[in-house]
Formats: C-alpha cells, sequence, structure tokens
C-alpha cells in the first residue's frame, strides 16, 4: 500500500545518521567499513541502519568480487520526491491563482 | 504552464516545513488578499476548487473555518487567528481529514521592493508523523492536481 511504504520511507529517513549513510551513497556505491568511517559509532551499529535502510527499499546490496558494496534504490528516494512535488505543485497552483487576483487588485 | 516558482522544503526528520513564494505585488496588497474573505475566497480555493469561507474573522483572537469538498467528500479546515499584522499573521490549523493534528502556521510578508513581496510560510507540526501526514493529504484525499486545475481555468476563460 503507497501510504504504508510512504511511512517506512520518512521513518528510514528520520534519522540523522541514515539521512548521512543515504547522502554518502548519492555519491557512490560504499561497504559498510567505508560508511563507518565519517562517523563515531560502530560498524556494527552503521550495520544496524543499512539493514533498515534496506527493509526501507532505500538500499540494497551488491558483491563485487569479495566485497559487499550498499547501494541506493533510485526507485525508493524517488518515491519520497514525487510525493513533496505533489504537494508543491498544489500550492504553487494556489499561488499562481493568487497571482491572478493581485493582477486584478493593482488595477484597482 | 509557466516554470515552479513556489519552493517548499521539508526536511526528513523534522517536524516543520517552509513554504516560500515570491509575488510581484506590493506587500500591503498581498497581506489584503490574506486578510479580506472576499479576496482570500478568490485564490486560496485553488483556482478552481469550490471553497466555503465559513468563518473568517482575521484579527488576533478571530477564528476560521473552510469548507472544500475534496475526491466527493467534505473537509473543513480551521484553527485561530493568533496575530494579524501587515507582516505577519500566526494561527493554529487543524484539517479534519487528520483530526487533533493542529499545526502552528507562520506566514510572513517580507518588501522585496515597492512591486516585488517574500511570502514565507512556516508550518510547525506536533510532530513528524503529522507534518508527513500533511504534506500526503494531498495524494491520499484526491485533492485536484495542478493540470487538471489548468483544464478548468481553461474552460472557465471559453
Amino acid at each position: 500500500m503507497v501510504v504504508n511504504s510512504l511511512n517506512r520511507t520518512f521513518a528510514a529517513l528520520s534519522d540523522p545518521t541514515r539521512r548521512k549513510i543515504v547522502t554518502l551513497l548519492k555519491e557512490r556505491p560504499a561497504t559498510i567499513h567505508e560508511l563507518t568511517v565519517p562517523f563515531s559509532v560502530s560498524q556494527q551499529a552503521i550495520s544496524k541502519h543499512v539493514v533498515y535502510l534496506e527493509k526501507a527499499d532505500l538500499v540494497e546490496k551488491k558483491k563485487v568480487g569479495r566485497e559487499q558494496y550498499c547501494q541506493l534504490k533510485p526507485e525508493g528516494l524517488r518515491l519520497v520526491s514525487d510525493w513533496t512535488e505533489d504537494f508543491r505543485d498544489s500550492w504553487e497552483s494556489r499561488y499562481q491563482a493568487l497571482d491572478r487576483v493581485l493582477e486584478k487588485m493593482k488595477k484597482e | 504552464m509557466s516554470e515552479k516558482k513556489t519552493k517548499v522544503v521539508a526536511e526528513s526528520g523534522k517536524q516543520d516545513l517552509w513554504i516560500t513564494r515570491e509575488f510581484d505585488a506590493p506587500l500591503r496588497l498581498v497581506f489584503k488578499a490574506h486578510a479580506d474573505p472576499a479576496l482570500f475566497a478568490q485564490w486560496y480555493g485553488c483556482g478552481g476548487v469550490r471553497m466555503d469561507l465559513k468563518q473568517f474573522e482575521a484579527k488576533t483572537g478571530g477564528s476560521y473555518q473552510y469548507i472544500q469538498n475534496m475526491g466527493g467528500k467534505d473537509f473543513s479546515l480551521f484553527g485561530s487567528y493568533h496575530l494579524v499584522r501587515e507582516d505577519k499573521i500566526v494561527r493554529t490549523s487543524e484539517f479534519s481529514g487528520y483530526p487533533d493534528r493542529c499545526l502552528l502556521d507562520v506566514t510572513t510578508f517580507e518588501k522585496i521592493d515597492e512591486s516585488h513581496t517574500l511570502l514565507r510560510c512556516h508550518m510547525i507540526f506536533q510532530s513528524l508523523e503529522d507534518r508527513d501526514a500533511m504534506v500526503k493529504a494531498g495524494v491520499e484525499f484526491g485533492s485536484v492536481k495542478s493540470h487538471e486545475i489548468l483544464d478548468q481555468i481553461l474552460k472557465e476563460k471559453l
């Protein structure tokens, strides 16, 4: 159900460490070890965060040679931004109507 | 349609959101369009959706209630005005589709120059969940999308 997955996505992104992980992965895929470098928490803690992000369908793991890399699932993020887009669209429509009202007011 | 000018900032994990928009009009007109019910009704209802202003007392201590039909059902938005000033309107807001999730709406009008004004709307919610529910309310309750509004406006012009 669309609504439930949106809740899951937002819950996943509500944590600052996970947000930072997603920001890092936006640059390029990374191993758990590489992801741990900018944080002052253990690798185990980062691993738990990554699992959370996988469950929210935002991140997936891929094996390249002997290493396992985490990478973003583009569809997961697009869902979040589409949703804010709808909200912005509805406000823009409203403000375009206000533009028209202001034009009329200026003429008076 | 023209480019999108409205900016929305809704950071993940934060309980608030910002809507900003510039207008090609002097500050006093932008304020008036927010404080005068006859003018307000012409634009707040998304330019095509019928909106009924049951109450509209734009002054400190005044209350407001608008009824809007979304997806075939009537919803109301209501609250109280805490402050109504030419550069700032502060009010509480609750949407009947999400009962008991009142938010604080702080809208400011800033003069850019004699004929341009910057509007900033800061909405502060009681929880992250409330903020996210508000953003998805349009999708969930089937409010009119911008292309549908354009169609309606084009029909009116004809």
